[in-house]
């Protein structure tokens, strides 16, 4: 499942982006190469193993690990995120565990932000960026009801002011924000996923276009992944 | 200016607020940061942007009364369990910071400033947390009036910073990634370099330092001083040991 979560962001990126990939994000982080070095999209991967456009990367237990980073110069996250401040970072990469219906994400708390039920990692760099790049991909690998939510717990995050561009990849599919109709659309599905399923386990109203596209998984597109995670760590997450 | 480890140990005092170089289970200043879990002394304030082992040790060891950060993650070994008991029983209090604002307020700290403007953040729900702690404010550029986050400079009372190598005046160097060390130190008020290698003064001549000895007060040499997390390039993380760590070994 997650295979088809790491494909469906990889068409989400463009030629001449420039995407930066944070701490504990597998799936962006073998989406960004597969993007560039399988699918030849010109893009440029920087990261928060501070590596500028590695050649390669194996997957290992932390993104940031510099020691799976090959043939790069350093840049630090500092210079990384100066540019998104200039409005020269493209795409960011973010794993909330609520995204609702006005673009606002959680990565902070279940429950009150007080009393947490339960405490989460929290949002990094979450706040900051998401108003500032010109597109942001959310990935959630359980979409239910309680993770497309009507209203997060606690909005760590939010790109309602913003004029970007917000997409969710989850395990049913992929959803983009209509700025217009200040409404979530669904773009994709997969093979096994309907848009039923979609709608059945999303809190909000989601719009279904007649046709939306089915996302699959190639021989070359299973091939890649496993070589750039040759230990499966990515499974651990499903 | 080489120091033991117990008297920069002596450098810290109840109720500091610390900062520690590194990130996640990368170049943690691990050797001091055991040392100072040993030490009994208590109730500081851990600042940090995206800290993992080294926060995680400090909090089983009752060594913090409150955190600052903008995550705290072991990444695929899970959340730091510790940190998620402690401020789900409220015996921790967490500041919940957002890395732009993180950079934002140790580079004011660094340069003497009082606070520094940072772009976007605004619609996240840390603004209200943090104007009550009052270390944000929202405000606007004095030119064009766009609206902004003003954060207010972060000043450790100490930085401990693991490099590779450091002279004995203190001037260091960093391999490989950086993340906010350089900041860090010269916001901190008192900086502790742990260093695996002493080098000689010539080492630094004609070439720029990470670290200043100007900022420096105290060095411990202390080779492997991160581990069990990484030091570029000398060893990687040790895995078992973080596990160990983490009570799932």
């Amino acid at each position: 499942m997650i295979d088809y979560i790491i494909k469906a962001i990889a068409t989400k990126l463009e030629n001449g982006e420039r995407v930066y990939v944070g701490l504990n994000s597998i799936p962006a982080l073998i989406a960004a190469f597969m993007a560039r070095d399988l699918y030849g999209k010109r893009i440029r991967i920087l990261g928060v193993a501070e590596a500028d456009n590695p050649s390669r990367v194996v997957v290992s237990p932390s993104t940031g690990s510099p020691f799976f980073v090959e043939e790069a110069p350093v840049m630090i996250t500092v210079d990384s995120f100066d540019l998104a401040q200039k409005g020269l970072l493209d795409v960011m990469f973010l794993g909330p565990v609520q995204i609702d219906e006005e673009t606002n994400v959680n990565l902070s708390v279940i429950g009150d932000y007080n009393s947490p039920k339960v405490r989460l990692p929290g949002g990094a760099a979450t706040a900051f960026i998401m108003p500032l790049v010109k597109k942001v991909v959310l990935w959630n690998l359980k979409h239910s009801r309680r993770s497309l939510v009507k209203k997060v717990d606690f909005a760590t995050g939010s790109a309602k002011y913003s004029n970007n561009k917000v997409v969710v990849v989850t395990n049913l599919g992929v959803l983009e924000y209509d700025r217009k109709g200040k409404v979530w659309k669904v773009t994709d599905l997969y093979p096994y996923s309907t848009v039923e399923d979609v709608v059945n386990n999303t809190e909000f109203k989601v719009i279904v276009p007649e046709k939306p596209k089915t996302i699959e998984l190639t021989e070359d597109d299973k091939k890649f992944i496993e070589q750039m995670d040759p230990y499966n760590l990515r499974l651990a997450l499903e | 200016m080489i120091v033991s480890i117990d008297e920069a140990l002596s450098l810290v005092k109840p109720g500091d607020t610390i900062t520690v170089s590194g990130m996640s289970i990368h170049r943690n200043p691990m050797y001091f940061v055991f040392k100072l879990a040993e030490s009994g002394v208590r109730n500081l304030t851990f600042v940090d942007r995206e800290p993992g082992l080294a926060l995680e040790v400090l909090l089983q060891h009752n060594v913090l009364s409150k955190v600052r950060v903008a995550m705290a993650t072991l990444e695929w070994f899970g959340m730091l369990p510790t940190f998620r008991s402690k401020i789900e029983k409220g015996e921790v209090e967490l500041l919940e910071d957002t890395c732009g604002a993180f950079m934002a307020g140790i580079r004011a700290g660094a340069q003497g400033i009082p606070f520094m403007p940072v772009r976007g953040v605004l619609g996240s729900d840390l603004v209200k947390l943090h104007e009550r702690a009052g270390t944000w404010k929202v405000g606007e550029d004095p030119f064009t009036g766009e609206k902004l986050i003003f954060v207010k400079a972060i000043t450790p009372d100490v930085a401990i910073i693991h490099v590779n190598k450091a002279d004995e005046e203190g001037n260091s160097e960093i391999l490989g990634p950086l993340y906010e060390d350089e900041y860090k130190a010269k916001a901190s008020k008192k900086v502790i370099i742990t260093a695996e290698e002493i080098v000689p003064k010539s080492y630094f001549y004609g070439r720029r330092p990470t670290i200043n000895a100007e900022y420096v007060t105290a060095v411990v040499h202390a080779p492997r001083g991160a581990e069990p997390t990484s030091m570029f390039p000398l060893y990687d993380a040790d895995y078992e040991k973080i596990l160990a760590i983490l009570g799932q070994a």
